[in-house]
């Protein structure tokens, strides 16, 4: 290291004087707040003065942050048919990173929509953040459809049956969140003692390594891992979210309070402009599966191939009131009751 | 090698004596660039074998030609040449910011006793902190696109350009400053003429160090925030996967570096072709 230099020591040692460095420390850090604030109310201004000029020429462009994943095609398929551009919206997709917050993004106004599960959101709400949903992100489907997540295991492994999961290990992709909640309550569906059951996290994409390698019996995931599964001696045990309650609603686009009451112009062209996407994407798979592979790097042999996300337009509260249950059956992940009618005003 | 020898003093380079002796025997053996080709080559075929072998487990980690061949397939997609182009859109504008303000702030420092003695504790402080952690600081201020990016990049390109011009100005031969001084250079004609040049050795160094820095910390900011670029091209493939795709562009994070740093080591070696630290070192980097 360039570390060591002891040629200017000894004068620095004589003209020594304290109290400067308090100094300089305090203006500096004085300086890079103030330019902090700057930053962030401008780009405020911003999206307020892009929101104001609704209808003409220009389209509104809004930042929507979702996962990478199927379940978020209807927003590519829905730009790419023009659904937005024809309610004067411009929308950009952003993928974030598992070191960004959605919900963070949606309440300092970096984002104006969000695609989020509804675990997240009840917790959100039930802590007074003042978010609102907009239309339903995904639809589990029932038992008529090809389950698009699920619980699966090695088919060569030590649990065969559903009931065999009791007291066994399951990677999910976060603590307390959708996959157990909804694990669990299938499971005690069927009469499965959960009690025993041993949550770890792993993320999706690292999930078919972990049941290799058998360091969990069972892992909860998405496509396109589930068809990669399939193909590699995994067995697809329980669909989770169809055996909680069918249609089940696991995600949801929404905004902040403060946004849709500035906004609802724009809340009410985006919800629209949505609905078309997933009312087009549940009807018109192989755009799907072409939006997957152009947008969300899925390969083609596997986007040919993987079941699909459901889709459906009902602002389906009943879902919300179930979640609520399941959160507060299962060992109060909830610390107070969430305000549904806040959360999803049937009005709005 | 020659990397790491470079970024030290000059003083201690030609202590170590080395030097002069690489110089003659890599006279004397092939071209240099070949024994890097048969080192990359070698790598990639023990890389291939491995795999195919199934003593890697393929997949998870695709053969080396599954690589190359999505990589090829990726060349011809204007998606990813945006995404190059915002990786290196952050990192220019990022380092360009940390320059800007590094060298004045190193100057200044390194030529003032009290500025120096001031602000030292405060450097030490701040410089250890790694970009990362403030992720969450820099997305809560700035959201999770390019100003985010840059504000990180900036942070972690800073300090080695600020310590490498502070030490480049105050590492000056203090003969040269006598000779200068007895010559009737006032002060900041001692600084113009004399400090400035003979710290540019340390700044270019400080400016290769950073340059690197500046391209981790923009592919970093793009994986784990989301902002739009490789990073996030890798992640979304990953979520995807699509592990071919991520190694295919882990490799082009590689290449991007390579490319960073070699043209920045041969302007350093252009501009300072007279500078003492340039003169014994022949052999490219």
């Amino acid at each position: 290291m360039t570390h060591s230099n002891s040629s200017r020591t000894p004068r620095a040692a004589v003209r020594r004087r304290p109290g400067w460095s308090t100094l300089a420390g305090l203006a500096i850090t004085a300086s890079l707040s103030l330019a902090a604030c700057g930053g962030g109310s401008d780009d405020g201004a911003a999206a307020a003065a892009a929101s104001a000029g609704s209808e003409t020429a220009k389209p509104v462009k809004l930042r929507v942050s979702v996962v990478p994943g199927a379940q978020v095609a209807p927003l590519y398929v829905g730009s790419e048919k023009g659904f937005f551009r024809a309610e004067g919206l411009e929308v950009k997709p952003e993928i974030l990173g598992g070191g960004a917050s959605d919900i963070t993004s949606i309440l300092n106004g970096d984002m104006q929509f969000a695609f989020s599960n509804t675990v997240s959101l009840l917790v959100a709400n039930s802590r007074g953040l003042p978010l609102q949903i907009v239309t339903p992100g995904s639809n589990g489907g029932t038992a008529d459809t090809k389950p698009w997540n699920g619980v699966v295991v090695k088919a060569a492994g030590s649990v065969k049956r559903v009931e065999d999961l009791a007291g066994k290990t399951i990677a999910v992709n976060e603590l307390n969140n959708i996959g157990s909640v909804t694990i669990n309550a299938a499971l005690r569906k069927r009469g499965v003692d959960t009690s025993g059951i041993k949550y770890i996290e792993v993320p999706f994409p690292d999930m078919n390594a972990a049941l290799d390698a058998g360091r969990v019996d069972a892992v909860w995931e998405n496509e396109p891992f589930i068809t990669q599964a399939l193909s590699d001696g995994g067995k697809l045990l329980l669909a989770n979210y169809q055996e909680t309650k069918p249609n089940l609603i696991p995600a949801w686009y929404f905004t902040s309070k403060p946004y849709a009451a500035k906004n609802k112009d724009v809340v009410a062209r985006f919800t629209r402009a949505m609905n078309a996407s997933l009312e087009y994407s549940q009807s018109h798979p192989k755009d799907v599966r072409a939006a997957v592979q152009k947008f969300l790097e899925v390969p083609k042999s596997v986007a040919d191939r993987m079941a699909l996300p459901q889709w459906s337009t009902a602002r389906d509260a009943s879902t919300l009131s179930m979640i609520t249950g399941l959160l507060k059956d299962q060992g109060g992940l909830l610390k107070k009751d969430p305000n549904l009618d806040q959360l999803l005003p049937q009005a709005g | 090698m020659p990397l790491l020898r470079k970024s030290q003093p000059v003083g201690l380079r030609l202590a170590t004596g080395a030097t002069a002796d690489t110089a003659v025997r890599a006279r004397l053996a092939a071209p240099q660039w070949s024994h890097g080709a048969l080192a990359v080559l070698g790598t990639m075929l023990a890389f291939e074998l491995a795999t195919r072998l199934e003593l890697l487990p393929s997949r998870y980690l695709p053969p080396v030609s599954e690589m190359l061949s999505a990589l090829a397939d990726r060349l011809g997609q204007p998606a990813f040449w945006e995404a190059v182009g915002q990786t290196m859109q952050g990192w220019a504008i990022g380092l360009a910011i940390a320059f800007a303000v590094a060298v004045p702030v190193g100057i200044v420092v390194g030529s003032s006793g009290l500025a120096y003695r001031a602000l030292r504790p405060l450097i030490e402080f701040l410089r250890p902190i790694p970009s990362v952690a403030l992720i969450p600081l820099a997305v809560l201020v700035w959201g999770t696109g390019m100003e985010s990016k840059v504000y990180l990049i900036v942070f972690a390109a800073f300090w080695p350009l600020l310590i490498q011009t502070l030490y480049g100005v105050q590492d000056v031969d203090p003969v040269a400053i006598d000779t200068g001084r007895m010559f009737g250079l006032g002060r900041v004609q001692r600084l113009v003429r004399i400090k400035l040049p003979s710290a540019l050795a340390y700044v270019a160094t400080g400016l290769r160090i950073s340059s690197a820095t500046a391209l981790i910390l923009a592919v970093t900011c793009e994986l784990v925030m989301g902002a739009p670029g490789l990073g996030r091209t890798i992640n979304v493939a990953r979520s995807a996967g699509s592990l071919d795709v991520v190694y295919a562009l882990v490799i082009v994070t590689g290449v991007l570096g390579l490319i960073v740093n070699t043209a920045f080591g041969r302007i350093e070696k252009r501009l300072l072709r007279w500078h003492p630290s340039q003169r014994l070192d022949t052999e490219g980097c």
